[in-house]
């Protein structure tokens, strides 16, 4: 009978939800079963909101907070390792070639990516490492990248085949031929900032 | 539009029927009223079942619309005022309000939550947010979490 078998899948998916609650807390046992609330058979609270309506909240915060949000719980970093589009580093004077090099690429679908520095930290494995994963970056900032080489350059050009957007005002060490190569790969590039890079605006990196 | 003596049902998670001015949850809830609207609420028999809103919550937001659809010519200060007073519940309750408001589509409510929520986390440290929405259990390995408190020690 109908009835009987959706009655049935309702028990089936009960139980697999209490299994992932047990398999969830199951860490050392600390939180366990307690505060979880059961309504119509769903648990709800914090750790549990719909990813659309987390971001929505993230949206509002600074990117400071929303790093800091990924750290919550297991639900809010699965949320924004997949679901995060943009961030900006740029606010981290210090520590921002560590920071980039280990949490950048855990964010996979990072569409805009925005690490303008004051004084340079960048360097080239924490660039080709970003290059690496996020495959999805259309809009990208390095603006006074010092440091950076060409490395960079060849490993965004192969990383990054969607790049719209590149500002690397201010790397005075990119080549002519490097950008060229780039803009060889990256096929709808349409925005190139360049100010400052004295050694790459030539005509060959341009033409392309 | 309906008109504004006309009383529709709501029912809680708990059974529990509320019945509301049309009005005030049309004006509101973009699931209610569209069903006002396509007609597939009967007025005789419709009971709109809510069954992941408890009565607290429903009670809650019956409040919310209610007051807005009949204060909505008040100063701003006022409302925000008002508002403030509204949503000063624990973090459990902002949660159920915050499911609610969004499964009932409810725009200025949900508009209102989010802000809230973002003044209660914007700045803090994730063992802050944790207490803050009494997230008891994060899921992560001891492991995971002992690498992580290591590696972005300023986060915590």
């Amino acid at each position: 009978m109908v009835g009987k078998e959706n009655l049935r899948t309702e028990d089936l998916n009960l139980c697999f939800e209490k299994l992932m609650m047990v398999a969830g807390g199951g860490g050392g046992g600390c939180g366990g079963e307690k505060g979880g609330k059961m309504k119509a058979g769903v648990i709800t609270e914090w750790k549990d909101i719909p990813v659309e309506l987390l971001m929505q909240i993230l949206s509002l915060v600074d990117d400071q907070t929303v790093i800091t949000a990924s750290g919550v719980c297991r639900g809010w970093r699965d949320a924004i390792y997949f679901g995060l589009a943009r961030l900006s580093l740029s606010w981290c004077s210090k520590n921002m070639n560590n920071l980039a090099l280990s949490l950048v690429p855990k964010f996979t679908k990072l569409q805009t990516l925005i690490l303008r520095q004051d004084k340079p930290q960048l360097e080239d494995n924490t660039v080709e490492r970003i290059a690496n994963y996020c495959h999805d970056l259309q809009i990208l900032d390095l603006s006074k990248s010092f440091k950076l080489t060409d490395r960079s350059l060849y490993a965004v050009a192969h990383g990054c085949p969607d790049l719209t957007k590149l500002n690397i005002s201010g790397c005075s060490a990119f080549s002519d031929n490097a950008l060229a190569y780039l803009a060889g790969f990256c096929r709808k590039l349409k925005v190139l900032n360049l100010c400052g890079c004295v050694r790459a605006a030539t005509d060959t990196a341009l033409q392309v | 539009m309906g008109s504004p003596l006309k009383k529709i049902m709501l029912c809680s998670s708990e059974k529990e029927i509320f019945s509301v001015e049309e009005q005030v949850m049309v004006q509101h809830s973009v699931i209610i009223n569209n069903m006002i609207e396509d007609g597939s609420y009967n007025y005789e028999e419709s009971k709109i079942p809510l069954d992941c809103v408890d009565s607290k919550t429903l009670k809650k937001v019956i409040d919310y619309c209610t007051y807005h659809t009949h204060h909505h010519n008040d100063n701003q200060e006022d409302l925000e005022a008002w508002d403030a007073q509204f949503l000063n519940v624990d973090s459990n309750g902002l949660y159920d309000l915050l499911m609610a408001a969004n499964y009932l589509e409810i725009r200025n409510l949900l508009d209102l939550i989010y802000r809230t929520i973002k003044n209660m986390i914007k700045g803090k440290k994730i063992d802050e947010i944790r207490r803050i929405l009494n997230i008891k259990d994060h899921g992560f390995t001891p492991e995971e979490e002992e690498q992580n408190r290591k590696e972005y020690p300023h986060f915590y």
